[in-house]
């Protein structure tokens, strides 16, 4: 089906952007990679009569590094991270987690700000924003704002970005000293979504003691969220004792589990505890090789 | 009717239209350059047989408006031969027998193509991995993974069209399969 | 597509019971309601529209709320268009004392045809429970005010 006609506008900075979206209000709708949206446009379950096209704003694309943390702009594609020399030395599981994505061609053109603020409920990026502490910078009509993972996703395909905001960057402080990262992930094998998907951090002192840990996780419920009472199970012990089957027990309890026709909450329920169990035991593998990082899908 | 005008190149040559905001690149390719040989599948952005170069990158032309492609360089299965002679993909898929109806053929080389340009001598993992987004639903996979490497073995990288300037009218006389 | 669960409300059964069955409190609650007019023996001319990430559900068919057993239990069913497709569906919804409170179960199966349906299915059930979660949370709010205008 050919979409319903619009306005098509290609602004070539960020206030042109923004001052389209105060302009059209809830009839216009941004344009990043296209792959959540153009279907749904083609279908018609979706109208805009204004479509703002972010592709020709160069101000959101790419990846800099400075004072210990990446800023990703939004358009940045998951491809370019998922190529990015840079990335793969800093934060290893960025690039290992895009690889992750879709198929080469949704790589392409989809672009990380466009995944995170679609808070697709079986999306990778947003569990993998969670597990990193990662802050998303927001501009609107009356200026920035800065909203912190924790807070971004707010329920079903819902983000702490209001309609006339866009998403410009994010950032992500890179963890220094004995840390280890893992996104694990067990995929639709039609769609290549996450059925679950959990990305954990861990950081350990110099005797494998657990200073710090951030575990996220995606498709199990509504949107991406952390579990932090498996998180605080872990600080303090030795992950190589048995802190982390407990925790991995642990880490859906608060989730209000999705059941389909695909996987039962009660699958998901189970493969939330074994996703975890794994993404530790590869973040803890990633800590002590000094490697920093691992992914891995399952399908 | 509002339009807005494109121009980009395809297959080396150079294309200006007026066209309107939802028209698809598919559809452009298809219906407005008569290039029928990218296909329509799934029209959901699954199944690849749309895939075409855009800018050096493999991308599903259905779910790429024709005007985000304008000031772009577009590369079709139309434009892989030249000179009459079948680019080693096209004859990889001749040799190993990598089609059967032929559908999801001209997304499957170009999405090969993509991942060949990057890495010359894949192994079939990577291969595989490279063409998750194209569906086949006759061969099994087997005879396009073969495709594949009979291509590496056999000098990839030799220039299709996109950079030797021929006209559209020339490469549909070749005859490409697909 | 099949959505189970349930919702605790604080209120006796009795109450929870006639709010859900009230035609004002179910104007109020469903999503996105433009008509919602009584046709007779619990049947109902629905028109809802609302919407989530810029997709547009609209529903326009009849919503049937059949078999009561007050305050046990009773049926919901629902049949009509569907955002260029077609749902029909049947839940049972059964009332359940917990103390001063009362547990709601619902049990249904809907099967949705059309674009959403084919495009949406991994969306659908999230979807649904989530308009499920807001229905009840609503009538929640109705029952609280309800019960605050016959104390005072």
């Amino acid at each position: 089906m050919i979409t319903e006609a619009f306005e098509f506008h290609t602004p070539e900075d960020v206030q042109s952007a923004v001052a389209l979206l105060s302009e059209h209000g809830p009839e216009a709708k941004v344009l990043a990679g296209g792959h959540s949206l153009v279907p749904l446009m083609r279908l018609r379950l979706t109208t805009p009569s204004v479509i703002v096209d972010l592709n020709r704003i160069p101000q959101l694309c790419g990846i800099t590094t400075e004072n210990g943390s990446i800023t990703i702009g939004a358009m940045t594609t998951h491809a370019t991270i998922e190529h990015s020399a840079e990335l793969k030395a800093m934060l290893p599981v960025l690039p290992a987690a895009a690889t992750l994505i879709g198929d080469p061609m949704v790589r392409n053109r989809g672009t990380i700000g466009g995944s995170l603020v679609h808070a697709d409920p079986a999306g990778d990026w947003p569990a993998v924003a969670l597990a990193l502490d990662t802050q998303l910078q927001l501009v609107g009509p009356h200026g920035e704002r800065t909203v912190r993972a924790d807070d971004f996703f707010v329920d079903l395909l819902t983000s702490a970005v209001e309609p006339d905001e866009i998403l410009t960057n994010i950032t992500i402080p890179v963890p220094t000293g004995r840390v280890g990262i893992s996104y694990q992930k067990f995929a639709h094998p039609a769609s290549g979504y996450a059925v679950t998907g959990v990305a954990a951090m861990v950081m350990l002192d110099d005797a494998d003691v657990c200073i710090d840990s951030r575990i996220a996780i995606t498709g199990a419920g509504a949107m991406a969220v952390r579990a932090a009472e498996s998180e605080a199970m872990l600080r303090g012990t030795d992950l190589n004792g048995g802190s982390i089957d407990h925790a991995a027990e642990a880490a859906g309890s608060g989730i209000d589990f999705l059941g389909d026709i695909y996987a039962s909450e009660e699958y998901r329920e189970q493969l939330v505890r074994v996703y975890t169990k794994r993404s530790l035991i590869a973040a803890l593998r990633a800590a002590t090789s000094g490697h920093g990082a691992e992914a891995a899908k399952t399908i | 009717m509002v339009t807005y005008p494109i121009t980009m190149t395809v297959n080396g040559t150079d294309r200006t239209d007026a066209v309107e905001g939802r028209l698809l690149l598919v559809d452009y390719l298809r219906n407005v350059l008569g290039l029928t040989g990218t296909h329509v599948g799934c029209n959901t952005s699954q199944c690849g047989a749309c895939t075409v170069l855009l800018n050096d990158q493999a991308v599903k032309s259905c779910t790429v408006f024709a005007v985000q492609a304008s000031g772009g360089i577009v590369l079709t299965i139309e434009g892989m031969a030249t000179d009459g002679k079948l680019h080693p993909l096209q004859q990889g898929f001749w040799e190993e027998h990598g089609l059967q109806c032929g559908f999801c053929t001209p997304g499957m080389i170009l999405s090969s193509y993509d991942l060949l340009k990057h890495n010359p001598d894949p192994s079939e993992v990577e291969i595989r991995h490279a063409l998750e987004g194209n569906l086949c639903r006759c061969t099994g996979y087997q005879n396009i993974v073969k495709a594949v490497q009979y291509a590496a073995r056999n000098g990839v990288l030799s220039v299709p069209a996109e950079e030797s300037a021929q006209t559209v009218g020339a490469q549909e006389e070749n005859g490409v399969a697909g | 597509m099949k959505l189970t669960g349930n919702y605790t409300m604080k209120a006796p059964r009795a109450v929870v019971f006639d709010t859900l069955m009230s035609v004002d409190a179910l104007r109020s609650c469903l999503p996105g309601v433009e008509k919602f007019e009584h046709t007779g023996d619990g049947r109902y001319e629905t028109r809802l529209r609302a919407g989530l990430a810029g997709v547009k559900g609209e529903f326009a068919g009849t919503i049937t709320l059949r078999d009561p057993v007050p305050p046990d239990s009773y049926t919901l069913a629902m049949e009509g268009n569907f955002s260029g497709g077609f749902v029909s569906g049947l839940g049972s919804i059964r009332l359940e004392d917990l103390g001063a409170q009362t547990r709601v179960e619902y049990s249904g199966d809907a099967q949705v045809s059309g674009p959403l349906a084919s495009v949406g299915q991994r969306l659908m059930a999230p979807a649904a429970k989530m308009v499920v979660g807001k229905f009840f949370r609503c009538m929640e709010a109705q029952i609280e005010s309800r019960t605050n205008a016959a104390g005072r």
